[in-house]
């Protein structure tokens, strides 16, 4: 069966390895880096916002923090229209929960062996939740994250060190130790002690204005490391004065520098010499490395699993009534402005939405890019064709409708169309394209990629089963 | 805890402020921010309300002239109507038919400019289609041309040419094929916002008092006569007095408000213009277009980006909250589509909107409305003494208005002095600077200088100098940081402009130094600027978040009119960064409840 992928972040990716892993072969059709590669360092499943509509950070009572597994359960329970509700059910009651739960711990458990070749761990579980410190000293409270930011939890730490590179810009240690502080006293935990520790690279290290990307590209050259390990080791020397805490309990909180690779092997150095944990921080949104050591650790998993990677954008799909045929390419290289023809059994529409393409504006209204799907707010109500600028506030405040809205599925992920009906056969959707949700709002971003990119996979493999059988 | 800002210099600062030796915010007389004792009421010869390009202008023409003057400015220095400016001192080809006196007060005033704060402007070359079915055929077009040719000199313009259709489209591929002919022409940009800093700064210098963020509540009165005003500061939400002995009502399209402060009424025609700014320049050349009512427009490059406009239509709404409706910008980009097919390709990546002050006219379109301009003694209309108004005129003949102004203002006070504003140069326009040079010296890159020699002159080195220990100032030479990679600007100009400049919040910055207002909208700037003014200007957690949430819901407020094509993603992008990466901190403006950094207020001493 011939199955293509169309978009190559987490969704896209994910369905891809899953199908390579059952043996099918896959071809993935890539226009470029979307909204994955821009991620910061976290997989969010069901991770709670300060916003109204978000999920909540506390129980009912307020008196204590929610786990994750209660957090997906009141996102199960509650919206209704979240893409968890379609794959596990909108009852809310003990099965969708169980159901979500197994889920999200064998995709996070595929995709930490898919990443894990590549020096970059999925850590984390439903159980608990890890409050990691974002580079402007937001808290959030992370189900599972990445190696880098990943073992910054702050929560376990007496002692939290803050690292201040000279010259690095987008990151003021002071302001953000004083907003960490004020994130516990907001959240209501004790805190740990904060301090500034200054962190002195060599001239020459911190180039371009302070560049953090270039700052990070430097660690991943040996050369570069060592000196970063060099002078976090002639801190733990020269700072035995004054602390406190030891080993574990003391954590060295770096700024999102550790380049594009190897996360894992550099952590080990760097704790080493410094004699207890270290963690980034998280990035934030537009720029940090975290997303790009992700894309970068799917390209090569995609690779080792031999599924054949297409840079091209899809300029069509072809289709006889409810079936899709197959796709026309145009080639990403510029010498190549001829079409291709790629056909397809199965497609899989995975890319995402403004960023990625795969929702996009023409003629004053907003579209599904390729198929024109109807598209859904969190509410319900249908806006392809509207105006983008009627869809959001004047204030960034309360919900926007144009950062909800996508396309609306049923549970095997075929998109629906206005009479609550498959529009294909042959097309399932995964992703962020899927709408009913905001993500800044309800965090639960990479969390939705993976599992419904998962899902779609075996949805397809189940196909492929029905045709061969 | 070990307090992380035990020995920020920030820290100091507010521990000062606390001590209740002066307002928050503000400039005060040497033009550095020192901790000078200021009493709650303050006195002084001339109070300027408003900090727009008229108030700037004159506020610093009255200190030029030896008068005390203060200036109260109820946002940000050029922030209404100034900001909201196409940011050109061009002659106004335009008004030769109906207002010949505007274009040559605009010329001469424009070459007066040029000397004196050569920094702050640029050449933008103009170039104007002529289509088959123009009401103007290219024959009496060029009649204009040479008309106006006799007023380039004054302004260091150059003459115009006639350029063929073949020659246009290899001058600026992206012009419409369809065009006859064209023609070009030659005007001048300014960075408006930046000019009226410049000229509050320097009135400031020359020992004015300039506070941003402070509005005028009532007038002092004393039989009949205005002999001051009571202001309060919009930050801190303190109220104080200002006795003087004239007050010029210099607010703009504001200006009706202060003027029924005092029980009078000036009638002004208020026209909103609207522009589109894009995310980068759609063409280095300025290109003229026309509304499909006729009216003339443009595209033009501005600083790093281009602007489209401009519309006029009269304004009947609430001045502190204007909104840029679709059809406003429907209308700005059918106009250029004639001239430029390809317009709608680029990114708009926010829009302004602003009002002028028009003098009042009955029965005529807005177009066609006078751009002159009316200094009223309300003492010999109305029998109100020291109260006067400025009301009208354009950005271009700014200074040669305020030495009007001023001229009456110092024949009321008894003052003998001069005008000497055509002269003196505004700060950093006293000579020309080595930008190479202040690349190297400061490691800073060639587009940062460039851009830090634009924004302040000669006194650029002085900004890099002074102000960049950061953490904790291990190299003895730090190298500038780039904040803002779009303009850029860099953490000293940051600290330069809280600590030298007055400034007060980060949404000012987007003003003083076009801060976040390219193509990310602050999406990847504005934490770190607010971090580095947290440092400069001792903010709480609170108060930085609060600032940061009120600056980048300004850049969604004016991004979002004009949604289309690749905009919608970058606001997707803006949204990620902005609500996606919130923390729980509830943002404060007054920074309470924070135990790391003092609460930065403002006591006064009592008079």
């Amino acid at each position: 069966m011939r199955v293509v992928v169309i978009g190559s972040g987490l969704a896209g990716a994910a369905a891809a390895l899953e199908l390579a892993s059952r043996e099918m072969k896959v071809t993935l059709v890539s226009a470029g880096v979307g909204a994955t590669a821009l991620s910061f360092g976290s997989l969010d499943v069901a991770v709670p916002s300060p916003e109204g509509s978000g999920l909540p950070l506390r129980d009912a009572t307020a008196t204590r923090l929610l786990a994750p597994r209660e957090r997906l359960a009141a996102c199960l329970r509650t919206r209704l229209r979240h893409p968890y509700a379609t794959l596990f059910g909108r009852s809310g009651g003990g099965a969708a929960e169980s159901a979500a739960t197994d889920a999200v711990k064998s995709a996070a458990a595929s995709l930490d062996r898919w990443l894990a070749p590549s020096g970059l761990r999925v850590e984390g579980g439903l159980d608990a939740a890890r409050l990691l410190a974002n580079v402007h000293g937001a808290v959030r409270a992370c189900d599972f994250a990445f190696t880098g930011p990943a073992e910054g939890d702050l929560q376990g730490a007496a002692e939290v060190e803050i690292a201040a590179v000279t010259g690095l810009a987008q990151h003021d240690a002071r302001p953000l130790a004083r907003a960490l502080a004020a994130e516990f006293a907001a959240i209501g935990l004790p805190r740990p002690s904060f301090r500034v520790v200054p962190l002195p690279l060599p001239a020459g290290f911190v180039v371009d204005g302070g560049s953090p990307a270039r700052v990070a590209a430097r660690t991943d050259t040996e050369e570069g490391l060592r000196a970063l390990v060099a002078a976090v080791a002639a801190r733990h020397r020269d700072e035995t004065l004054g602390r406190r805490a030891e080993g574990e309990r003391r954590l060295l909180l770096l700024p999102p520098i550790l380049g594009f690779s190897g996360v894992l092997a550099k952590l080990t150095r760097l704790r080493e010499a410094a004699g207890c944990r270290v963690a980034e921080c998280l990035g934030a949104p537009p720029a940090s490395p975290a997303g790009l050591r992700l894309a970068g650790a799917l390209a090569a998993a995609l690779s080792r699993e031999s599924v054949v990677v297409r840079h091209a954008r899809v300029r069509t799909l072809e289709r006889t009534g409810r079936q899709l045929r197959a796709l026309r390419l145009q080639s990403r290289e510029a010498s190549s402005n001829t079409e291709e023809r790629l056909e397809a059994e199965v497609i899989l529409l995975a890319c995402g939405r403004f960023l990625g393409g795969g929702l996009s504006e023409h003629e004053g209204g907003v579209h599904e890019t390729l198929l024109d799907l109807p598209l859904y707010d969190e509410a319900g109500v249908r806006v392809d064709g509207s105006a983008a600028s009627r869809l959001v506030r004047a204030s960034p405040e309360g919900p926007q409708r144009l950062f909800s809205s996508g396309v609306r599925t049923d549970s095997r992920l075929r998109p629906l169309g206005a009479d609550g009906e498959p529009l294909f056969e042959n097309l399932f959707v995964a992703g962020d394209l899927i709408g009913g949700f905001d993500p800044s709002t309800q965090r639960t971003g990479l969390g939705v990629a993976l599992l419904t990119g998962l899902r779609a996979a075996s949805e397809i493999a189940r196909l492929a089963e029905q045709e061969s059988a | 805890m070990n307090s992380p800002s035990a020995s920020s210099p920030g820290k100091a600062k507010a521990d000062a402020a606390c001590e209740g030796t002066r307002p928050s915010g503000g400039v005060c007389a040497t033009g550095r921010w020192r901790d000078t004792p200021v009493r709650r009421t303050l006195t002084t010869q001339v109070l300027v309300v408003g900090g727009g390009i008229n108030g700037a202008g004159i506020a610093r023409d009255l200190a030029l002239r030896g008068v005390r003057v203060a200036l109260v400015e109820k946002g940000e220095l050029g922030g209404g109507t100034s900001w909201a400016s196409s940011g050109m001192i061009h002659g106004g080809l335009r008004y030769l038919q109906k207002d010949p006196q505007v274009t040559l007060h605009s010329c001469v005033d424009s070459g007066n400019i040029q000397r004196i704060a050569p920094h702050l402007i640029f050449r933008i070359p103009f170039l104007m289609p002529v289509f088959r079915d123009d009401p103007i055929g290219p024959e009496l077009v060029e009649i204009a041309l040479e008309m106006y040719d006799r007023f380039q000199p004054f302004k260091r313009g150059k003459p115009h040419t006639r350029l063929s259709r073949e020659q246009a489209l290899r001058l600026e591929p992206a012009l419409s094929p369809q065009l006859e002919c064209a023609f070009t022409l030659d005007e001048w940009g300014v960075d408006a916002a930046r000019l009226c800093a410049a000229n509050a700064l320097d009135a400031a210098d020359r020992g004015a008092q300039v506070r941003t963020h402070t509005e005028v509540i009532s007038l002092l009165r004393d039989a009949g006569r205005v002999r001051g005003a009571r202001v309060r500061d919009g930050i801190t939400g303190e109220e104080w007095e200002i006795e003087a002995e004239l007050v010029m009502n210099a607010a703009g399209p504001w200006l009706p408000k202060v003027a029924r402060l005092a029980g009078l009424e000036v009638k002004l025609r208020p026209g909103k213009g609207v522009h589109l700014v894009f995310e980068r320049r759609v063409s280095d050349l300025a290109i003229y277009a026309t509304g499909i009512d006729g009216r003339d427009m443009f595209t033009f490059p501005h600083e790093q980006n281009s602007m489209a406009g401009t519309t006029d239509d009269d304004f009947y709404g609430d001045l502190d909250r204007m909104e840029t409706t679709e059809d406003e910008v429907a209308y700005v980009l059918q106009a250029m589509e004639r001239s430029i097919p390809s317009i709608r390709r680029h990114r708009v990546c926010h829009v302004t909107a602003g009002v002028r002050p028009t003098l009042f006219g009955f029965g005529r379109y807005e177009d066609e409305l006078s751009r002159d301009y009316q200094v009223i003694d309300h003492g010999a209309r109305d029998g109100v003494p020291g109260l006067f108004t400025i009301a009208g005129g354009k950005l271009a003949a700014y200074r040669l208005m305020a030495e009007d102004a001023t001229d009456r203002l110092c024949a009321r006070l008894g003052v003998r002095e001069l005008c000497r504003t055509a002269q003196t140069p505004l700060p950093g326009g006293e000579a020309p600077l080595d930008v190479a040079a202040l690349s190297r010296r400061f490691r800073v890159g060639w587009p940062a200088a460039l851009r830090l020699f634009f924004r302040h002159g000669a006194h650029a080195p002085r900004v890099l100098e002074q102000s960049v220990p950061t953490p904790f100032a291990e190299p003895a030479t730090p190298v500038p940081r780039i904040v803002c990679a779009c303009e850029p600007v860099t953490d000293a100009e940051l600290v330069h402009a809280a600590l030298r400049e007055g400034l007060r919040t980060l949404t000012d910055c987007s003003l003083r130094l076009r801060l976040g207002i390219g193509a990310c909208q602050g999406a990847s700037c504005a934490a770190a600027a607010a971090s580095v003014l947290a440092e400069a200007l001792g903010w709480s957690a609170e108060q930085t978040a609060h600032e940061l949430a009120t600056f980048l819901a300004e850049r969604w407020r004016v991004a979002t009119p004009a949604l289309a094509g690749a905009q919608i993603a970058a606001l997707e992008l803006h949204r990620a960064a902005d609500v996606g990466a919130r923390g729980f901190t509830r943002g404060d403006r007054a920074g309470r409840g924070s135990e790391d950094s003092p609460r930065r207020s403002a006591s006064w001493e009592t008079a």
